[in-house]
């Protein structure tokens, strides 16, 4: 076991270092963040000044290295607009983003699971459609779509929860965009639980198990159920980097001060060492989710074993 | 087995648990002020109280948050609206757009090269500190240091600052700059705590402001809001709010939500359609205000056919800027003659727009060697497409084939600078100062960054105006320089866009004309 995650830590550093390659040249390819940052008036003599004090003058390949060189020690750059270390202001906005992920993802278990058992052991039934109608509207709603829905119908004309913002914290702030964030998830996996519950429903085991006696619901509960959530982790471990990357969307709709916003900030400002501190993190994150998610598997499913 | 699942399923437990109780409190600042909004928006139209309002706490909404709280270290629009109320200028501009003493109370050239500025007495900033001569050479000095590395360019040409007595510095420049007392009003003559800044470092300096202004420094929380409270012992008096809030809210459609809600009462700068949207929402009004951006088509005559000044004037008579005032932006536009605002020194009234002449220009276009037209590629942004689509259609109503390349603004910015944009581009220009000179000042020497025109007799002209100090001699050079502009049509002159406030109804405020958020001169509406 051990070996292994050394091993995939291994794999996680040349992942990384991929992402940094990327990120810093297709970043280069966007534009100039000194016309942006001047104002209008600025004159061409300021312009090369503030490119040299940012060292936006060096080639290219020379800032790559410094770049890199810099990665290696862990310093992750300076944030052109703010002129603080880029680390610093993720730090400050990384918890309300795995907030607002953790909140999404226990409201889309919460609702997928119930949905997904009842869909599939009434199969057919007007519940069954009703579920799957639903779930099919959630899979097929963009986040920013479904937010502004939200605040339009929660907001605006009912007035039960606030348009957006981080406010003093509770949780009537985080009820919108987790849910809006969540949705896709949720669609997700209740769809997946549904035919996985289905098909292990037709299983001989179960129907052994029927046959010998047992009542309905614990041969839901203690044999179907825990089999049929091997593919729910799978996704749901997948998953964790899609909630990541949709909180980029959530966060501006929402006004939710975390990393999406400064990430959206910094590439609309051209913020380059922002921007490819955001992406590796956000990188790091989900390569160390999905680490974490093949190590959880080996506690569900004892058939799993890595040594 | 069991044993190692029940240990997983408890950390998945434990950790949702931390997750929803959120993450450790980073922000006990916030529940007062959310208590101030709840109790303060349910009273909105309160029936029993007719006249003035009760209101006391003021919510504005921006787009995007400050990036510090450091005045001399931004050099943002959003950030500045919010510093201004907690820091003064030593100059600042009157409802009607003149310049005013703040923390200057007059200001003279005492030489081609030295202006003179006499100090207010009095003042204390936030934490007790005296506001003197001494600390307005330390903010100057400070702005000038490269170690502040400041991005706010204004002040380059000053060379120094001297100390006269208690209350009177001289600002030295390296050559004649006419409108250094311009320059003041914005945060180029921001005056900062010397003692403070000495004993606490940049970080913390960075995160706990301390001026002279209206509003004193509540809480920050990055991305969400800053908080303020009024300055009881303020040396205008004290403001008509006791609290004032920035809240960050990234989407204009978001923000138009949140005013409907009361969740904030104003913010500026929305587009005629969404100012639409909120007109008749209950509690909400929206406020028309004239303003100093200017818009034009900024054309490349290093391209045929736009080397050809007779092509360029076609352009100028092909759109009806009027109809697109009125039918677009619902009329909060004024017509221009040139890049300069009507409110701006060195306007003059007397050059005006190019009125709306299809057949002229299919005549110009004619005689020039193009009866049918030609092909030319325009960049636009998507915030702007609206307009931008209804000027091509002027233009391919004369015969011009427009093919349209949809950018976002940031793109476009670059791409001017690195002379890559298209032979047309929509733009808009804001000359802060007030003086043409910020206008001309990239865009009109032949030679600057985004000028793509321009002539002998236009470059010496701005040289005129940028360096002279007598008024009526610039005032000469501004008129030629605008009769040269007209006449060469560098640009397809447009329009001056209105600022669209919207607001509670229980507020009352116009922003300053240099368009900072400076909300001492709000007030609970009458």
């Amino acid at each position: 076991m051990a070996k292994y995650i050394i091993k995939r830590l291994f794999y996680a550093v040349f992942v990384l270092f991929g992402v940094a390659t990327i990120v810093f040249f297709l970043t280069r390819l966007t534009g100039d963040p000194i016309a942006i940052m001047l104002p209008d008036g600025a004159t061409d003599e300021q312009v090369a000044e503030l490119t040299a004090a940012l060292g936006l003058d060096k080639p290219l390949l020379e800032q790559y290295f410094i770049y890199l060189s810099d990665l290696l020690r862990l310093n992750f750059g300076e944030s052109l607009r703010y002129r603080s270390p880029t680390l610093g202001l993720i730090l400050e906005r990384l918890p309300a983003t795995l907030r607002l992920a953790g909140t999404a993802m226990l409201f889309a278990l919460l609702l997928a699971v119930p949905c997904g058992i009842l869909a599939a052991l009434k199969r057919g039934t007007a519940a069954d459609q009703g579920i799957m109608a639903l779930v099919m509207a959630g899979q097929a709603m963009p986040v920013f779509w479904a937010g502004i829905l939200m605040i339009m119908l929660f907001a605006v004309q009912m007035k039960w929860l606030p348009t957006g913002g981080y406010g003093d914290g509770g949780l009537r702030y985080i009820i919108l965009p987790a849910i809006a964030l969540g949705l896709h998830l949720m669609a997700l996996v209740t769809r997946l639980l549904r035919s996985s519950l289905i098909e292990v429903m037709g299983a001989d085991y179960i129907r052994t198990a029927k046959a010998k006696g047992l009542r309905a619901k614990l041969v839901v509960a203690k044999h179907a159920l825990r089999n049929s959530m091997l593919p729910v982790v799978t996704v749901v471990g997948l998953q964790m980097g899609a909630l990541l990357g949709g909180s980029v969307v959530t966060e501006t709709v929402f006004a939710w001060p975390g990393v999406g916003q400064l990430l959206v900030q910094a590439i609309t400002y051209r913020d380059f060492p922002l921007v490819q501190a955001c992406i590796t993190m956000l990188a790091a994150v989900f390569v160390f989710v999905n680490l974490a998610v093949d190590i959880i598997y080996v506690f569900v499913d004892p058939r799993i074993s890595y040594s | 087995m069991k044993l190692k699942k029940m240990i997983a399923l408890l950390l998945a437990a434990a950790s949702l648990t931390a997750i929803l109780s959120g993450c450790g409190g980073n922000n006990q600042n916030d529940g007062k002020v959310q208590d101030d909004n709840n109790t303060g928006n349910p009273q909105v139209s309160g029936p029993q109280e007719p006249g003035k309002s009760q209101k006391t706490n003021l919510v504005v909404a921006q787009v995007s948050d400050a990036i510090t709280m450091d005045p001399q270290k931004q050099g943002t629009m959003t950030t500045m609206n919010i510093l201004i109320n907690i820091f003064d200028t030593l100059v600042t501009r009157d409802e009607n757009g003149n310049l005013a003493p703040a923390l200057a109370t007059e200001w003279k050239a005492i030489d081609e090269l030295t202006w003179q500025f006499k100090l207010r007495e009095g003042v204390k900033f936030h934490n007790g500190e005296d506001f003197n001569a001494e600390a307005a050479k330390f903010s100057l000095d400070r702005l000038l240091d490269p170690e502040t590395a400041s991005p706010i360019a204004e002040l380059k040409n000053v060379t120094g600052v001297e100390v006269v007595d208690e209350y009177t510095i001289n600002v030295i420049t390296e050559a004649p700059d006419p409108i250094i007392p311009n320059k003041m009003v914005l945060f180029g003559g921001v005056m900062v705590p010397p003692q403070y800044i000495g004993e606490h470092d940049a970080d913390y300096v960075a995160k706990n402001p301390v001026g002279t202004g209206p509003f004193k420094f509540v809480s920050w929380q990055k991305d969400s809001e800053v908080v303020m409270e009024a300055n009881e012992d303020y040396w205008r008096g004290a403001p008509a709010f006791k609290d004032l809030t920035f809240r960050v809210i990234p989407n204009l459609a978001d923000i138009v939500a949140a005013l409907k809600t009361g969740e904030i009462d104003f913010v500026q700068g929305l587009t005629s359609d969404l100012a639409a949207s909120v007109e008749n929402a209950p509690g909400v009004k929206i406020v028309s205000s004239d303003w100093i951006r200017t818009f034009f088509i900024s054309l490349d005559t290093a391209v045929e056919p736009l080397h050809d000044k007779a092509v360029r004037q076609a352009l100028n008579y092909a759109v009806d800027k009027q109809a697109i005032i009125d039918n677009i932006f619902a009329g909060n536009a004024k017509q221009v003659a040139t890049i300069l605002p009507r409110e701006t020194f060195g306007y003059d009234a007397a050059i005006e727009p190019y009125p709306y002449d299809p057949e002229k220009a299919k005549e110009l276009l004619a005689d020039a060697g193009y009866p049918d037209g030609f092909e030319v590629s325009f960049d636009g942004v998507t915030a702007e497409l609206t307009e931008v689509q209804a000027i091509i259609g002027y233009l391919e109503a004369v015969g011009i084939t427009v093919n349209l390349n949809v950018t976002d603004s940031s793109t476009l910015v670059s791409n001017m600078a690195a002379k890559t944009a298209s032979p047309l581009y929509y733009m808009g220009n804001t000359g802060w100062t007030l003086d043409g000179v910020s206008n001309f000042q990239s865009y009109a020497r032949s030679d600057r960054r985004y000028a793509r025109g321009g002539n002998d007799e236009l470059d010496s002209m701005v040289d005129i105006e940028e360096t002279t100090i007598d008024p009526a001699a610039r005032q000469e050079a501004f008129t030629r320089a605008q009769e040269i502009l007209k006449e060469e049509a560098y640009f397809i002159y447009l329009w001056q866009k209105n600022n669209i406030l919207a607001m509670s109804s229980e507020v009352d405020f116009i922003p300053n004309k240099n368009g900072v958020l400076w909300m001492f001169t709000a007030a609970p509406a009458a």
